[in-house]
C-alpha cells in the first residue's frame, strides 16, 4: 500500500475565517460550512505552504511543522506522524484536502 | 382572487389575494401607514378556501403563494389576518435572497442596531416592542435582513406580533388602542395581537443601519449575562437563519463578518422591564461606544 499523501484544495475552494479559538471553513464545492478546532487549521496552513498542487506525506508535513510547533502526541507510544495522518484523512473524508494513496 | 392588496415593507413588496374581504380589510387597517402602491411584487400570497364549500360553511383559510409548506394546517377565517402574516413570513423565510435573513428582532440608536435572536418565546418581539416605546428606533421583530455586500441591516418593520402575556404588557405600556390590531384568540400560538409600529419608523424603513450589538435573550429565567464568543454566536445564527445555506458563500461572508464586527451576550431576564434595562446597560457598555464612533465618523 502506498503511503497517503495530501495536498491543499485550490484557493477558491475553501474559505477560512478565524472565529475566536475556532475556525469557520466554507467548502465551496459542497456549500457546507465546517467549524474546525486545533490542530486542523494548522494542518491546512501547512498544506497551503506547499507549492500549488504538490502532495506531501504526513511525515513531510510533520517535518515542516516541527520548525514552528513542538509536536507531541497524547501518548508517548503514538507517533506524531500517525496522528497527523489520521487528522488529514478525516479532512480528506470531508473533502477539505486532497489525498493520494491509501494507508 | 376576489380581493387583493399590495404592501411594501422595507425592501420587500407583497401582493396578497384572498377569497374573502375580511382579511384584506384587516390588513389594510393594520398596514395603513405602509406604502400600498400597485408595484410589481416580490411575492404573491393567496388566502384561499380549502374547497368551494369552505368559502361559506365554516370557512377555512389555506395559505398559498409563491412559497408554501405542504403540511400547513388551514386556519379558521376569523384568524385570516394571522394567516396573511404567516404567509408573508413564509415567503420571506423561503424565498428572500437579497439579504441574509436572521430570525431576530432589532432596534437601533445613534445609527447602530441591537440584534436580538432566540427561539419562539425567548422574548425578542416583546423586548423590541418595549425598547421601541422607550426611545429606540424599531427595525423589526421577526426578521433581521443583513446585506451581504455592505454588512448593513435593512429595516423590516412589520407590525409586532405580541403573544399571550405580552399583549397585556404592551397594552399597559401604550395607552392608545389605535396602535393595536384585533385580538386573535385560540390561535395555534395562543392569543395574538399585533402592534402597529410608530409612523416615523415606517417612514424611515428605507434607511439602513450598522449592527452594534448581538444579544441572545431568554425570558423567564433569573437575571444573568454571559459573554458569547464568535464561534458560538456563528453556530447559533446559522440555526437562526432561514436562508444561510441557500446564499452559499455570500451567506458565509455576511455571517462571519457580522459576528466578528459586534460584541455578543446571552441574557436571561425574568420580566420585560428587567430585560429592557439589561439591554440599555449592555448598550451603554458596548454598543453605545460603537454608535458614538460611527456618529463622529
Amino acid at each position: 500500500m502506498a503511503e497517503p499523501a495530501f495536498a491543499a484544495l485550490p484557493g477558491h475552494a475553501l474559505k477560512r475565517v478565524t472565529l475566536g479559538g475556532l475556525e469557520a471553513a466554507y467548502h465551496a464545492p459542497s456549500g457546507i460550512t465546517h467549524l474546525l478546532a486545533e490542530p486542523l487549521p494548522d494542518l491546512l496552513d501547512a498544506l497551503m505552504r506547499l507549492a500549488p498542487g504538490r502532495f506531501a506525506t504526513s511525515a513531510e508535513i510533520v517535518s515542516g511543522m516541527s520548525d514552528r510547533f513542538e509536536l507531541l502526541a497524547d501518548s508517548p507510544d503514538e507517533a506524531p506522524e500517525r496522528v497527523v495522518c489520521e487528522r488529514l484523512c478525516e479532512l480528506a473524508a470531508l473533502g477539505l484536502v486532497r489525498m493520494h494513496g491509501q494507508a | 382572487m376576489r380581493h387583493a392588496c399590495f404592501l411594501t415593507v422595507g425592501p420587500a413588496r407583497f401582493r396578497i389575494g384572498s377569497d374573502w374581504r375580511a382579511p384584506i380589510d384587516q390588513l389594510r387597517a393594520l398596514y395603513s401607514d405602509y406604502p400600498m402602491d400597485e408595484v410589481v411584487p416580490d411575492f404573491t400570497v393567496r388566502l384561499q378556501a380549502t374547497s368551494a364549500l369552505r368559502r361559506f360553511v365554516r370557512p377555512q383559510v389555506a395559505i398559498a403563494g409563491d412559497f408554501t409548506l405542504p403540511d400547513a394546517v388551514p386556519l379558521p377565517l376569523h384568524h385570516g389576518l394571522l394567516a396573511a402574516e404567516m404567509a408573508m413570513n413564509l415567503q420571506m423565510a423561503l424565498g428572500w435572497r437579497r439579504h441574509l435573513l436572521l430570525h431576530a428582532s432589532a432596534v437601533s440608536r445613534q445609527g447602530r442596531a441591537v440584534v436580538m435572536t432566540g427561539v419562539s418565546g425567548a422574548g425578542k418581539s416583546t423586548l423590541s416592542a418595549l425598547l421601541a416605546e422607550r426611545g429606540w428606533r424599531f427595525l423589526g421583530d421577526e426578521f433581521v435582513l443583513l446585506d451581504p455586500e455592505t454588512g448593513n441591516i435593512a429595516p423590516f418593520p412589520r407590525p409586532i406580533s405580541l403573544k399571550n402575556a405580552a399583549v397585556a404588557a404592551m397594552e399597559h405600556e401604550i395607552d392608545d388602542d389605535s396602535r393595536f390590531g384585533p385580538v386573535l384568540r385560540d390561535t395555534p400560538k395562543g392569543t395574538i395581537r399585533h402592534l402597529r409600529p410608530r409612523t416615523e419608523w415606517i417612514e424611515q424603513m428605507a434607511r439602513e443601519t450598522r449592527p452594534g450589538l448581538l444579544l441572545f435573550p431568554r425570558f423567564g429565567f433569573p437575571r444573568a449575562v454571559r459573554r458569547m464568543d464568535e464561534a458560538e454566536s456563528f453556530v447559533r445564527l446559522t440555526q437562526a437563519s432561514t436562508n444561510y445555506v441557500a446564499l452559499g458563500e455570500r451567506g458565509f461572508d455576511a455571517l462571519t463578518g457580522f459576528v466578528r464586527s459586534v460584541p455578543a451576550c446571552a441574557i436571561d431576564y425574568a420580566t420585560g422591564d428587567e430585560g429592557a434595562e439589561l439591554v440599555e446597560r449592555l448598550w451603554s457598555e458596548t454598543g453605545a461606544g460603537a454608535g458614538d464612533r460611527a456618529a463622529a465618523a
